[in-house]
């Protein structure tokens, strides 16, 4: 898979969610400002789960652990859906440089 | 009599043991259990090497040890090499599942929160996982619209049978006196609403065997366990402590009548097996192990580790996979990766990791540190604090044996080490606490099988071949325990012989009688749950 941009990552993540989310009560329209534990209610855990089915939709692993060590660390104990996708964006690796 | 015509069901009772429960029945609490033992046979069961939740539950459920199925450990590393975790799934599960044999076998399974079964597996039957969060258990279940069959029972409840990471913290950092009650009555809760839906789903949809861990025994055995154990209260107990001890007594009462519930799914002609992963007993003590390594000069803090508070010992399952910034890798030949592993990695250059010892040190650097572990003694009693060390090629020889820790250790009180750092190697804990054992429980009771007789020692590995027997099928061959055949009646061996078939593929007070909790209880429960924010 070559890379998406940003905004095909955000709508991926929205696919997911709504594909995950069917028993979450969160009615609000989720937006690249939304927070994944204070306004979705997630646990950390569920934001490594969510990554798990993103990694198996785009066929690569995430380093979700070291990233939300990372900002534990920094003492930010929520992130925005924005964050998530520039994670993503940053982390992803596209099939072009895998063959390189 | 044909074995194969009755239904089959595992009641697991996670972290059970005699020290509790034979109290617990001599004193009335746990009479469906007391009779059950009469009704039928009973041994300890050995656990895995360590005794711990997910690599025991699944040799349960694949009749193989942790070197075969490749479960070892809550976690594993986060991609190959990386020094960050993730719990373990059945992404890493390397050997057929007990559910999944039946089904290819055109049998069916209620497979009902056992670890290490998310992602679900495709079985003729029913699953829901243990230790997936509620806002993950829709697709995490087998089959898909599970969740919305079950919301049609009265009163169901999604949330509380899904794990709260958060919630689940208490195990390692203790209740306040004031939060007992209602901790001990949430796990009463939980378990009761697994088993709604277990004997909801053999009412719906009867199948050849179902198997349900509850786990309110090793939760609040954690915590609690020095009210439980007649053993470590011979001095008495404050008046505190005795009300609290009352109510988990109350808990017990409630899980005998549980456990009845569950036991009536299968009828007269049914049979019945209780089984626990792992025992419990009392740990007064910590031992940071990491530390230790420190000393001896296999181990390097980091800066972060350096400037952190000391913490109390144990530390939560959020804490361990975040574990990997503690240490300065570069400057670090030895390390504990988890506490549940109780297990010391050696950092071998080009083969785990980027720095460490050269490949042709190896035995000679882990027999040194072997030597060293084994002559450490505890400051006050002056005792081996290690009673016993396997080399990865004794406790894990198999396929996945690469993923085991170096070594693993027993520890003195059967504890599981500390990896946060610490100025003192041995700490006293604030209060005695409850830990894993590695002597946990089994029974079992249907026709054929004895009445009444206390059974040698078994194994873990044993419960998959017994399962199997009692529903008439052959042994895989590959699977390395034995049918406990002295459990059986000599007439009915005979004329069901086991069959060795091909490899699976890849309290001091008399209680009164304990009535299922009414409405009115349940809704006083709740309610102070949510007050508390248990449940919304």
């Amino acid at each position: 898979m070559n890379k998406p941009d940003k905004t095909v990552i955000f709508n991926d993540i929205l696919d997911t969610l709504e594909k995950v989310g069917e028993d979450w009560e969160f009615s609000d329209e989720i937006t690249p400002e939304t927070y994944l534990l204070g306004d979705l209610g997630m646990e950390s855990i569920d934001v490594v789960v969510l990554g798990e089915f993103l990694e198996e939709y785009y066929g690569q692993s995430f380093p979700f652990t070291e990233y939300f060590t990372e900002l534990a660390q920094q003492e930010i104990t929520d992130i925005r859906v924005a964050d998530l996708v520039d994670f993503i964006d940053a982390n992803f690796i596209s099939q072009s440089e895998v063959m390189k | 009599m044909n074995l194969r015509k009755a239904p089959t069901i595992v009641i697991g009772l996670d972290g059970a043991t005699f020290s509790i429960l034979d109290p617990l029945m001599e004193a009335g609490h746990m009479p469906f259990l007391q009779q059950l033992t009469t009704e039928g046979v009973r041994a300890e069961l050995a656990s895995t090497i360590p005794p711990i939740t997910p690599p025991a539950w699944t040799t349960i459920m694949t009749g193989r040890s942790p070197a075969a199925h490749g479960i070892l450990d809550f976690f594993r590393p986060e991609s190959p090499g990386s020094r960050f975790l993730r719990f373990v799934s059945t992404k890493q599960l390397k050997c057929e599942t007990l559910w999944s044999l039946l089904t290819r076998l055109g049998k069916s399974a209620v497979c009902l929160n056992y670890p290490v079964m998310s992602p679900p597996l495709p079985i003729s039957g029913y699953s829901i996982p243990g230790f997936v969060t509620w806002r993950h258990l829709r697709h995490s279940c087998h089959p898909q619209n599970l969740m919305d069959i079950l919301k049609t029972i009265p009163g169901f409840d999604l949330k509380i049978i899904g794990h709260d990471f958060g919630l689940e913290e208490k195990v390692v950092a203790g209740c306040s006196p004031e939060e007992s009650e209602d901790w001990i009555n949430y796990h009463t809760y939980k378990d009761d609403q697994w088993v709604r839906v277990l004997t909801f789903l053999a009412g719906y949809d009867p199948c050849d065997l179902y198997a349900l861990v509850l786990d309110s025994t090793d939760r609040l055995q954690h915590v609690f366990y020095r009210l439980l154990d007649p053993a470590c209260y011979t001095r008495g107990l404050t008046e505190e402590e005795k009300r609290i001890q009352a109510i988990l007594h109350g808990h017990y009462r409630r899980l005998d009548d549980m456990i009845r519930r569950l036991a009536e799914t299968v009828g007269p002609r049914g049979y019945v097996f209780i089984v626990s992963d792992h025992g419990f007993g009392p740990s007064e003590e910590c031992f940071h192990l990491n530390s230790l390594l420190e000393q001896f000069g296999y181990l390097t803090w980091s800066e972060r580790a350096v400037a952190a508070t000391e913490g109390a010992g144990d530390v939560s399952m959020e804490a361990v996979r975040h574990h990997g910034h503690l240490l300065d890798w570069e400057r670090t030949i030895a390390f504990v990766n988890t506490p549940s592993s109780n297990g010391i990695t050696i950092n071998v250059k080009g083969k785990n990791s980027p720095c460490g010892i050269p490949p042709e040190d190896y035995e000679r650097v882990r027999n040194r540190l072997c030597d060293q572990i084994r002559s450490f003694t505890h400051p006050v009693t002056g005792k081996p604090v290690v009673t016993r060390i396997w080399t990865r090629e004794e406790a894990f020889a198999g396929s996945n044996e690469g993923m085991a820790p170096d070594l693993t250790l027993q520890l003195w009180d059967n504890g599981l080490v500390s990896t946060v750092k610490s100025r003192e190697i041995i700490k006293r804990r604030a209060e005695c606490v409850g830990v894993h054992y590695p002597m946990g429980v089994f029974m079992a009771k249907g026709p054929g099988i004895r009445a009444g007789e206390r059974l040698d020692p078994l194994d873990i590995l044993d419960v998959a071949p017994a399962v199997l027997y009692s529903q008439g099928l052959s042994i895989p061959a590959d699977y390395e325990g034995r049918v406990p055949v002295e459990m059986v009646l000599p007439r009915v061996l005979a004329a069901n012989p086991v069959i060795r078939g091909p490899s699976a593929s890849a309290g001091e007070q008399q209680a009164p009688d304990a009535p299922e909790m009414d409405e009115k209880d349940m809704e006083l429960i709740m309610k102070r749950l949510r007050g508390l924010g248990y449940i919304s």
